[in-house]
């Protein structure tokens, strides 16, 4: 027995630093820093002729980490311009001169925006003012301008034409890098969990010798007493689910491919332009959520249909519905196969980010366990239960966007989006199929959260009740 | 084997069965839960050794089955305790852990899995359920194609041919036609000369005289009386004349 805890514990650390490795390669730079850029200001006009004698400075202060680009709308009057503009960058808190370039005005289009990305982009730049300042040597009647927008800056006045304030501001923007700090500390937070991992293993073989139970020790124990009756009752399911239809389990393929057409063909004109690969957008957000609500309002209804069973038999009653969500998710898995399809048929590439869709698919396996153990339980009480899950999830299938783009919702009703879970777990997997890269760290923890926030809410109500059921039953 | 000490099961019963969530919180709102307390086991105390039977008569009511459900497990008494050494196998009602779209050899091991054994116990011992359960040829049907005397003979036939070291049975010894029941009724003997205990509930008191080596008699929630099988049968049957 000690032997197979520690068995156990070695393929765990194994396991681990495999995926730590694996993640570390696929992951990217995506778990290292994002690129964002300033809000965007609309043009409400242009500024004088920028000719030479003058000079514009725009003061910003900067919220990404580093600085890398500088973007501002030119206006040229539509005639040929001559001469140079000198643009440079300066650190307002300590005056130092970063960077200056020379810009051909003759090069310049009329209403086109011009980026300047810096040769060295400026580290450690997040809540720091510079200034951004345009001086010229373009002769009068051949200079173009800059356009500038009404709207205020947080900071108050920030644009000076040759030292005047002015009451609006340069039609302007920049970019750079937002870093994350679990992809800075990623090997650090690896080692720690790993130190973690050791720590339990040196605990767990302590408390078995002493004779107390731990978490794993319990996890074991209950394996190996009843993995034949998991087995047996995921197979059993996976075996009736279509066994008196002509189609069978091709209907595991056909009913999200039918009902991605069906959507395409109602929703194509409307929502298609705003979206990259429509197909697949909507096809994952189907198969993911078809999944919760099958999977969901199956487990609900677990303990309630196993009545005869549970009052004769003593089985831990939360298999009931963990193993009806299993079994769900094996169908769930046959579903992965014709959405892989459709992607490659609309060209989209697969990327070595695919390895982490098994991420969010045991995230949400989690989650539909944790809500299955509440609802299974509240049943139990509560008949209407039932009805009420079939309000909810049609509520639920329109709070997240599975058809429309994430977009249309107003900036009031964002907050729904937020509080989401199956939100974070469809974009989570659209992000790695239609854009082929691994989404930023803060999505891997809302999808973590969510799960297991959701097995411990439902693992409590359940264990609290389920003394009960045999009485109500 | 099995040991029960002051074990008692209250009950909490609202006046009116609620049942979903409109009713109770309408009556939750008017304070109209109120609850009444239900005494449906008593102060039971008795132990059971290895390899006896004992035979649980009583009244409809009496808290027989609660007894049974206590001592399988799925109820967790009020008050008091209950220890059991060994392996129990509840007898299910007629096909109750059955699924109808799978076939007898499928069922077999599915219901085998739900009583507790393993994988490879089932397969050592498949051909000897195959074999009592008499469904030869009709073992690779689904179930919902059985007459309820086939699908009666298979669930008795799992149940019994494991030799449990506990078995339970609640008034489900009168299955199949008369062959089966005689057959069924000699395995029943046979398990409990061979070292298996049995607890066993049945209305017809002259089963239990046969069978069973000690009584339990429950009467208004307690025990009346435990003892030999014999002498309770005797005073039983003089109390309701």
């Amino acid at each position: 027995m000690k032997k197979r805890i520690f068995n156990i514990y070695i393929r765990l650390l194994l396991i681990f630093l495999f995926l730590a490795i694996v993640f570390y390669l696929i992951g990217g730079e995506q778990i290292k820093s994002q690129e964002e850029a300033s809000p965007e200001f609309l043009p409400d006009g242009v500024l004088q002729e920028l000719s030479e004698g003058i000079t514009v400075q725009q003061k910003f202060t900067v919220h990404t980490d580093t600085l890398e680009k500088i973007t501002f709308l030119i206006g040229t009057y539509d005639h040929s311009n001559r001469g140079l503009w000198e643009v440079t960058l300066t650190d307002e808190t300590t005056g130092e001169e970063l960077e200056k370039k020379a810009i051909d005005t003759s090069l310049l289009l009329n209403n086109t925006y011009y980026d300047w990305t810096l040769e060295y982009p400026v580290n450690n730049a997040k809540g720091k003012t510079y200034s951004f300042l345009v001086g010229s040597e373009c002769p009068a009647g051949e200079a173009p301008t800059l356009y500038y927008s009404s709207l205020k800056t947080d900071s108050g006045k920030s644009l000076s034409i040759n030292g005047d304030l002015q009451e609006f501001q340069l039609c302007f923007r920049y970019a750079g890098e937002h870093m994350f700090l679990f992809g800075k500390f990623f090997w650090l937070i690896a080692i720690v969990l790993l130190l973690l991992i050791v720590l339990d293993a040196a605990w767990t073989i302590w408390c078995f010798q002493k004779g107390k139970n731990t978490f794993i020790l319990v996890l074991m124990s209950v394996w190996e007493k009843y993995h034949f009756l998991i087995k047996q009752l995921v197979t059993r399911d996976f075996k009736t689910k279509y066994k008196r239809s002509v189609l069978g389990y091709l209907w595991s393929f056909l009913n999200p491919l039918l009902t991605m057409a069906v959507q395409y063909i109602v929703f194509s004109t409307i929502f298609r332009s705003d979206i990259k690969n429509f197909p697949v957008y909507l096809l994952t957000g189907i198969i993911l959520f078809n999944f919760f609500s099958e999977a969901v309002g199956q487990g609900l209804i677990s303990i309630v249909i196993n009545s005869a069973l549970i009052t004769k038999v003593y089985v831990p009653k939360y298999i009931y519905p963990s193993t009806k969500v299993i079994s769900c998710a094996i169908n769930l898995l046959i579903s992965i196969i014709p959405l892989l399809a459709v992607t490659i048929l609309t060209g989209t590439p697969l990327t070595p980010a695919l390895l982490l869709l098994p991420f969010v698919l045991v995230c949400l396996l989690i989650f539909c366990i944790g809500m299955s153990l509440a609802l299974s339980s509240a049943m139990v009480f509560f008949r209407d239960t039932q009805y009420l899950w079939g309000i909810a999830s049609l509520i639920w299938t329109y709070a997240t966007p599975l058809f429309y783009p994430e977009s249309i919702i107003p900036e009031q009703f964002q907050f729904i989006l937020k509080i989401n879970p199956m939100y974070y777990f469809v974009r989570f997997a659209r992000t790695i199929l239609i854009d082929g890269v691994s989404p930023a760290p803060p999505l891997y923890a809302y999808c973590l959260i969510s799960a297991g926030l959701a097995l411990v809410i439902g693992g409590t109500v359940f264990k609290k009740s389920q003394d009960k059921f045999v009485l109500y039953i | 084997m099995i040991r029960v000490e002051h074990v008692s099961m209250k009950f909490r019963m609202t006046n009116d069965k609620v049942m979903s969530l409109k009713e109770y919180f309408v009556a939750f709102l008017q304070r109209r839960l109120e609850y009444k307390e239900f005494l449906v086991l008593d102060d039971i105390n008795f132990e059971v050794k290895r390899g006896e039977v004992v035979g649980i008569i009583g009244k409809n009511g009496a808290g027989k089955s609660t007894l049974l459900k206590i001592i399988a497990g799925v109820l967790k008494p009020s008050i008091g305790k209950v220890t059991v050494n060994g392996m129990i196998a509840p007898m299910l009602e007629l096909g109750s852990g059955f699924d109808p779209e799978l076939s007898g050899r499928e069922n077999i091991f599915l219901n085998g899995a739900i009583l507790g054994y393993s994988n490879e116990f089932l397969k050592s011992k498949y051909n000897e359920i195959l074999e009592f359960s008499e469904l030869n040829e009709f073992i690779e049907m689904p179930i919902r194609n059985y007459s309820s005397g086939m699908v009666a003979r298979l669930a008795f036939s799992i149940a019994t041919v494991v030799k449990p070291e506990i078995l339970i049975v609640d008034e489900v010894l009168s299955v199949g036609d008369a062959g089966f029941q005689t057959k069924s009724l000699n395995r029943m003997k046979e398990l409990m000369s061979g070292g298996t205990t049995v607890l066993f509930v049945s209305h017809s008191i002259k089963q239990i005289e046969e069978m069973c080596s000690n009584v339990l008699w429950l009467e208004d929630h307690k025990v009346k009386m435990f003892g030999d099988a014999q002498e309770i049968c005797v005073i039983y049957k003089q109390y309701w004349g």
